[in-house]
């Protein structure tokens, strides 16, 4: 578990109402989740605080929860081994420390302690009544209250909440059981004398300004006990003497519980009541909510607009907010469910509601409280308050890939067919997933354990698969923005990957971003580089509408530089940041003689060109210059403008081709022609327009500084060929004519010179990224680079220092997986529409997996680390 | 405002009733009731015009010279008293039936109580509505997990619906799976009409009858593909070899012709199944029983269930504990009618049901054979409408010596009655709603109170029982004074009493949802093992592992009898405003569905020349009906559908009959019948 990621995102206002803030008298909770008053067995035999104790509460307030409700405290004398005590001043100072630990774990956090009046009980089963307390013996209770409440406030806690429900002394009081003879029992007055004076009492001695608030049963769940009939006046009454919020449980009275074996006092956590205060499997989520909602709904009706707390067996967000919304209750009280994960708010608020290790409702807890020992609970071993680090291990793909999506994970989402899960862990990491699916270089099916088995697992095609199948369900995403937490603006130059990734990011960290762009449309290289063939125009709009629609502005048609704005003004205009994502559109010449004729064309301007929508008249006889994907897009483009035959020129051999391979294959399908180890050496033209093209036969020689062997021209092996156009499309460059470049440092081939670490080029607050500063490079390298940047940017304009924080993975290898698990089962392999009917239109070629084929491919992956191989 | 039940089906919805000067004024539906959850359909809605119906019997009344009389309870039960003495001294007690319907079966003082009298009566001729509806899925989840264990829709990742359409029969189940729909629930739909729920999942639109052969193609995907559970196959499961030798030659190619549906749609369905944490296949309540091989389809998807090891999991089938009830039976020796016929249908290892297998008793009184039947009591039920070939059924009925129906309102069995009882509604008594862990999986009881007074001079059944049985000097046996008394005597053998379900009007959890009965080692098979493969079936002669076999009216199986009759006939679809022939008098109701209809795909009604509005014949070789055309898109070309329950001279179980049955339960064959269409 990666608990600061969850810090990190904690924006998404997917569960709105339940992450609102609400204020009790003057005291305000960040969130509606409250830890309610749950027994740890944790104290001293004596009732003092223990460092065990102050563990767990700090772990519990990390988890980002608004209210914190401590355990019930003693304010009697009587003996009660391992209850939390305030009944003498004795207890103050250690209260004090344990109140200071926790706000500096968080100090955000509201903590309440609850005030209990127990009724006594000993190991031989005899338990004391209310009958049976003698009237000097209630007149104190009143004054036991309100001493320990002021010792609370003392110690620094923000709130008391006085314990009036299950089997304690004043529920006991409140209960129709109550069969006291005198003016604390019979009618309704009377069973409520008690309770009353209690809450005057601890008023009187708090003051105004204090929060008292009270926890109740709705229903008590016993013979002729409370129903929600008398819990509803009871609420009334309590609200009318100005407590400040009504917390509802039931259940758990000793009148009903399971007969306990010899020598044993009853345990009031069993029994049909008791099994009712911590609803078991069985029983439905939230089985216990309609109580609150009646409370609440009885209290309204009576004027009074105090908050109602409902408890018992909510354990998905989803319920919570759904209570929420429904104004069933104000605030979700938790105890199982915080004890099986404390971080449950906080992967609430990130939406990663799926990683909350769910309470399984399994009575564990209940159970140790009832042998006596410390409560635990059973969860805990599924690693949250044992975090293991298995994440430290990676995966090979996840290591391969320069976004570091967590592949894994999301196979595993999608074998089980949990698409939309599997999304959620894509976007995660990118933006445009299903271009992404479409367009990317996939190193880490290079990478992937499965290939040194039978074939490696087709990750991107499953990711297509994974983004189209949900947009196709669920129509595009209803998005809303983030808050806008910092008064910032961030100005992005450069609408492609890189800059609308940055702006993306920015946004979710509560920026404002306009990102200018000089093109008529957004999408960079994705729009007009890649051909529609291969990735339809209509989808990467969509995928930046999304982008737009989480409140990255877009401004089309403002370039920056010297046909536009002025870098420097954007900071005049109120930008506080830029970050410079302008990619490098510029095509590199050839340097040979005719570059000039009509007829020559540059493989990126030539494919904008037919991308943003003009006609482009091409020869019948084509030749494409470079070995490279534009190389192909340009050729294979041609085709589809009606060029009769399109070669590709390229220098060196098959084997150093840096296009991807099955491009390459399709270029060949569609009868494309490649001739390798062919330099160009003149563009042959009459009266202006080009007739052909002269080339050199070449060989190759000692690898050169990108590694790959450097082709030799033949002398003496010319050859002409006839065409009728040229495209040149052996590389491209940064264009950086918008920079002052007496100010910028640049490499020597026109690259940005950025610090590697932050992406701050030498100008303070000016960032960099993308193809503008790697050169040529693929989306998903861009993408990475735009994050990067959002990370800098934010730690920039927040004033703290840019550390590397990356931990080098230990990438987990073939031997460690235990393939015996695993069949050898084909690759699957996408349909494509057929070659012929490809080069008619620009409809996209690969058909993209069926669910059946994903979800078979899915299955093949080995999800590395996950099944060790039990012989290592 | 009153916490209590509708009982109008099996459903028992919690609803508010709200009561004013002891008139019931409006029903409302209990939001906080843990199964139906705020949802009810439009006849709990209007459970006030149904209770106050002028059509409403109020006093017992008898048929002389062909018209009925009113009479008083005194004489209507010394009438049947004496008749049934008069029975059991010349003929036998056995001579004398007693059948309760479904509302039967799901109110337990009616069924309990007609087996208490024939049980003091002495005769083994017990009828329940179970011998055409709901066993089938028991019998079949008996025989391969040795529980009965129920669907678990809130916790599914993956839910089949199988010939279901909740959103007409279960709107609780509905609601329940729109909501998990919102929370990404992978929903596939197999039916041969695109249900409302089909619009949001995976839709196979199947060919009637041909389940099995579907369910047998997923076998053999998730067998030869690997996609099953090993670990649980290998260490529950008996028979897998068996069963992959099996279902060998049920390829998804094959099959895809049997069922008019695509392979490669078998194949992903069966992936998705396969896969997901926790899956559910909720079958329809009748409609893959009601086949010739409706036992073997059950069976199939219990083995589905197996071998994925979505059984005794979260969200998968899961044991679910049921209410000990006390049972009021009392011994017979002899076997009813139709025990001989169907053997495990009458007991499966240690377990009898106490009924015998009522589609063989329109022959037995028919001819007399091997006894004459001369009477019958029956109440909370319509034979005369529901039963299969209904023409039938009526000729038996006016052959009885006696025929005693108790009913609420004049149904088509209670016109053919010498003496019709008053019965009163369970608004007017008190009873248990118990059979949430019968069927919603939800280990929890109410009671169902009593709101009003009942109606004129009716009663409920208890009372007629136990006044009949005193009359006849049973008096012993029926010692139960007043609904509560009944209560709590049933109550003994819970935990429960009647004053905690008092207390607690809203309801009480009496157990817990168990998920791991395996680690108990409580798989109660002979074998100990959840049995793929059946050495109980095989031993009585029957298909030890499910095997597909076509339905008996099927143009493959009878190409002769497609030539007259080339379209698909299916019966037994339900809609929301009744329940099978009931509340079609309520005029709100009857605004909503006014007439029976037939759904059947516009190509086919052009084929055909008839139009929406249109009135067709439809006609099968038994008998014809007239209904009105709704043409829809949703249904598959070929098929008609003809909606449940239309009784009057419109009953569909004209066009139906007990030729067919399944050899294992003895189910008619009431889905995938042969029939033609004219327009008239």
């Amino acid at each position: 578990m990666l608990f600061a990621l969850f810090v990190i995102s904690g924006t998404d206002m997917k569960y709105e109402r339940l992450f609102s803030p609400i204020t009790i008298r003057n005291c305000v909770f960040s969130n509606r989740i409250m830890s309610t008053a749950a027994v740890t067995r944790l104290a001293a035999e004596d009732g003092h605080v223990t460092e065990a104790f102050k563990e767990r509460y700090k772990r519990l307030v990390q988890g980002g929860l608004g209210a914190m409700v401590v355990e019930a405290a003693v304010v009697l004398p009587s003996k009660s081994s391992f209850n939390l005590r305030v009944s003498d001043d004795e207890f103050i100072p250690e209260l004090q420390d344990f109140v200071k630990e926790i706000r500096l774990v968080n100090p955000d956090v509201k903590v309440g302690l609850q005030l209990i009046h127990f009724l006594k009980l000993s190991r031989s089963g005899w338990r004391q009544k209310v009958e049976d307390l003698k009237p000097e013996e209630i007149t104190v209770i009143p004054g036991q209250f309100a001493s320990g409440a002021m010792r609370a406030r003392e110690a620094g806690f923000n709130f008391v909440e006085l314990h009036m429900a299950h089997f304690t002394t004043l529920a006991s009081f409140l209960s129709l059981l109550n069969k006291r003879k005198d003016e604390y029992g019979g009618d309704f007055e009377g069973r409520v004398k008690l309770p009353t004076e209690v809450v005057l009492a601890t008023r009187k001695a708090l003051g105004n300004d204090f929060p008292i608030g009270a926890r109740i049963l709705g229903e008590e769940f016993t013979k002729e006990g409370n129903t929600l009939l008398q819990s509803t006046r009871v609420a009334r009454r309590l609200a009318s003497l100005g407590l400040d919020y009504i917390s509802v449980s039931a259940g758990e009275r000793f009148e009903d519980a399971d007969p306990p074996p010899p020598n044993f006092p009853p345990f009031a956590g069993t029994g049909y009541s008791g099994y009712r205060m911590s609803p078991r499997w069985w029983n439905p989520d939230g089985v216990q909510v309609y109580l609150a909602e009646g409370i609440r709904k009885a209290v309204r009706e009576a004027g009074y607009e105090i908050p109602i707390v409902t408890a018992g067996k909510i354990r998905t967000p989803e319920l919570a907010e759904e209570i929420l919304d429904q104004g069933r209750a104000d605030i979700i009280g938790m105890a199982r469910a915080l004890l099986a994960d404390p971080d449950w708010p906080l992967k609430a608020k990130a939406d990663r509601a799926d990683d909350i290790v769910k309470c399984a409702a399994c009575g564990y807890c209940s159970e140790s409280d009832e042998r006596y020992e410390t409560v635990t609970c059973i969860e805990w071993p599924k690693g949250v308050l044992n975090p293991a680090s298995p994440w430290l291990l990676v995966p090979p793909c996840k290591a391969a890939c320069p976004a570091g999506i967590d592949i894994r994970s999301y196979i595993d989402e999608a074998a089980q067919g949990h698409y939309e899960k599997a999304l959620h862990v894509i976007e995660e990491k990118i933006p445009f997933p299903a271009t992404i699916g479409r367009v990317c270089p996939h190193p880490c099916e290079a990478k992937c354990n499965r290939g040194e088995y039978d074939a490696s697992i087709a990750i991107n095609g499953l990711k297509r698969f994974i983004a189209d199948l949900v947009a196709a369900r669920q129509g595009r995403k209803n998005v809303s923005q983030p808050p806008r937490v910092h008064k910032e603006r961030v100005a992005i130059i450069g609408a492609g990957p890189a800059g609308l990734t940055a702006g993306f990011n920015l946004v979710q960290r509560g920026y404002g971003v306009t990102v200018f762009e000089a093109l008529p449309v957004a999408g960079g290289m994705l729009t007009v580089g890649i051909p529609e063939y291969r990735l339809p125009r209509g989808l990467v709009q969509a995928e930046i509408e999304d982008i737009q629609k989480w409140g990255v502005e877009i401004r089309l048609n403002s370039p920056v530089g010297k046909n536009g704005l002025a870098l420097d003004g954007l900071f005049q205009q109120g930008y506080h940041a830029v970050f410079i994502a302008t990619g490098a559109h510029r095509s590199i010449t050839l340097g040979v003689s005719g570059e000039d004729l009509e007829g020559v064309h540059h493989g990126t301007s030539f494919l904008r060109e037919i991308n943003l929508g003009k006609k482009v008249v091409v020869g019948g006889k084509v030749a494409v210059v470079g070995g490279g994907n534009v190389a192909i897009d340009a050729a294979r483009t041609a085709f589809r403008c009606g060029s009769k035959e399109v070669f590709i020129v390229y220098r060196r051999s098959r084997e150093e081709m840096p296009a991807y391979r099955e491009e390459v294959e399709a270029a060949e399908r569609e009868g494309i022609k490649i001739l390798y180890l062919a330099t160009p050496s003149k563009i042959l033209g009459k009266n202006g327009q080009v007739t052909g093209i002269e080339c050199l036969r070449a060989e190759l020689g000692e690898p050169d500084e990108s590694g790959r062997r450097k082709p030799i021209p033949v002398r003496g092996s010319e050859f002409v060929m006839d065409v009728n156009a040229v495209i040149l499309a052996i590389g491209e460059t940064p264009d950086l004519f918008l920079l002052d470049l007496t100010k910028f440092r640049v490499t020597s081939d026109e690259k940005m010179k950025v610090d590697p670490l932050s992406l701050m080029t030498n100008v303070p607050g000016v960032f960099a990224g993308g193809d503008a500063v790697s050169g040529p490079a693929t989306v998903i390298e861009a993408i990475a680079a735009g994050k990067k940047a959002a990370i800098s940017i934010d730690k920039y304009l927040r004033g703290e220092k840019i550390e590397d924080e990356e931990i080098a993975p230990r990438i987990i290898g073939m031997e460690e997986v235990d393939v015996g698990r695993f069949n050898k089962r084909p690759r699957q392999t996408m349909s494509a529409i057929s070659p012929k009917d490809r080069i008619r239109g620009l409809e996209e070629v690969n058909l993209g997996f069926t669910e059946l084929e994903a979800l078979r491919e899915a299955d093949r992956c080995f999800q590395c680390g996950l099944f060790p191989n039990k012989e290592k | 405002m009153i916490k209590t039940v509708c009982m109008l089906c099996f459903q028992v919805c919690g609803i508010n009733a709200c009561v004013k000067n002891g008139k019931l004024t409006k029903v409302e539906p209990m939001p906080e009731h843990p199964f139906s959850r705020g949802v009810l359909c439009p006849r709990g809605e209007c459970l006030a015009s149904y209770v106050y119906s002028p059509d409403r019997i109020l006093y017992p009344m008898m048929k002389k010279n062909g018209k009925f009389t009113r009479i008083s309870w005194d004489e209507a039960l010394d009438a049947i008293a004496n008749k049934l003495q008069q029975i059991k001294k010349k003929d036998g007690a056995h001579s004398v039936g007693f059948s309760v319907g479904s509302i039967g079966a799901e109110n337990i003082v009616i069924s309990a109580f007609a087996q208490r009298f024939r049980g003091a009566f002495g005769s083994p001729n017990y009828f329940s509505i179970e011998a055409h509806c709901f066993r089938t899925r028991i019998m079949a989840r008996l025989l391969t997990f040795g529980t009965y264990p129920l669907e678990d829709p809130d916790n599914s990742e993956c839910i089949i619906l199988w010939g279901h359409n909740p959103d007409a029969s279960e709107p609780p189940l509905a609601a329940r799976i729109y909501k998990a729909l919102d929370r990404g629930l992978k929903l596939i739909v197999i039916d041969p009409k695109r249900i409302p729920l089909a619009k949001r999942g995976k839709f196979i639109q199947i060919k009637p009858g041909t389940d099995a052969a579907l369910a047998l193609a997923m076998m053999n995907v998730i067998i030869n593909e690997g996609i099953y559970n090993k670990e649980f196959v290998e260490k529950y499961t008996l028979g897998f070899n068996k069963l992959k030798e099996h279902v060998k030659d049920y390829l998804p190619e094959k099959v895809a012709e049997i069922c008019g549906v695509s392979a490669d749609d078998i194949r992903e369905i069966s992936w998705i199944f396969a896969k997901a944490k926790g899956a559910s296949i909720i079958q329809g309540i009748n409609a893959l029983d009601q086949h010739i091989n409706g036992f073997q389809n059950s069976r199939a998807l219990a083995i589905l269930h197996a071998i994925t090891g979505n059984y005794d999991v979260p969200g998968g089938w899961a044991f679910n504990p049921f209410m000990r009830l006390t049972d009021l039976r009392l011994p017979v020796e002899e076997e009813p009618i139709g025990a001989d016929q169907f053997p495990l249908f009458r007991r499966l290892w240690n377990m009898v049901a106490p009924y015998g297998q009522q589609m063989v008793l329109p022959d037995v009184i028919l001819s007399g054979k091997p006894y004459p039947i001369r009477a019958m009591i029956i109440s909370g039920g319509n034979p005369a409408a529901s039963w299969p070939d209904s023409e039938k059924l009526k000729k038996a009925f006016t052959k009885l010596d006696m025929l005693v129906v108790m009913d609420l309102f004049m149904s088509q069995t209670a016109e053919l009655a010498h003496i019709v009882l008053p019965a009163c509604s369970s608004l007017e008594m008190v009873g248990l709603a118990y059979n949430y862990g019968l069927t919603g999986g939800m280990p929890f009881v109410m009671l169902n109170r009593k709101i009003i007074e009942p109606l004129g001079e009716s009663w409920p059944d208890w009372k007629f029982y136990s006044e009949l049985g005193r009359r006849m000097g049973y008096g012993e046996y029926f010692p139960w004074n007043s609904d509560e008394e009944v209560v709590e005597h049933l109550l003994k053998a819970s935990k429960i009493t009647l004053k905690d379900l008092e207390e607690h009007p809203e309801g009480i959890w009496f157990g817990e949802r168990c998920y791991d009965i395996r680690a108990k080692n409580q798989i109660k098979t002979p074998s100990g093992k959840i049995e793929l493969y059946s050495q109980t079936l095989a031993d009585a002669g029957y298909d030890p592992m499910p095997i597909y076999r076509e339905p008996t009216r099927s143009s493959v199986k009878s190409p002769e009898l497609a030539k007259k009759y080339p379209l698909i006939l299916n019966t037994g679809a339900r809609i929301q405003e009744y329940t099978h022939w009931q509340m079609r008098h309520i005029p709100e109701l009857r605004k909503l569905a006014p007439d029976p209809v037939a759904e059947i795909h516009p190509d086919t009604a052009s084929r055909y020349g008839v139009g929406d509005a249109d009135m067709i014949l439809v006609e099968t070789k038994k008998g014809q009906i007239k209904v009105k055309v709704k043409t829809t898109e949703d249904i598959m070309p070929g098929v008609i559908n003809v909606l449940h329950g239309w009784a009057e001279e419109l009953n569909e179980n004209v066009l139906t009959d007990v030729e067919a049955q399944d050899p294992v339960t003895g189910y008619p064959e009431l889905r995938a019948l042969a029939c033609q269409i004219r327009k008239v």
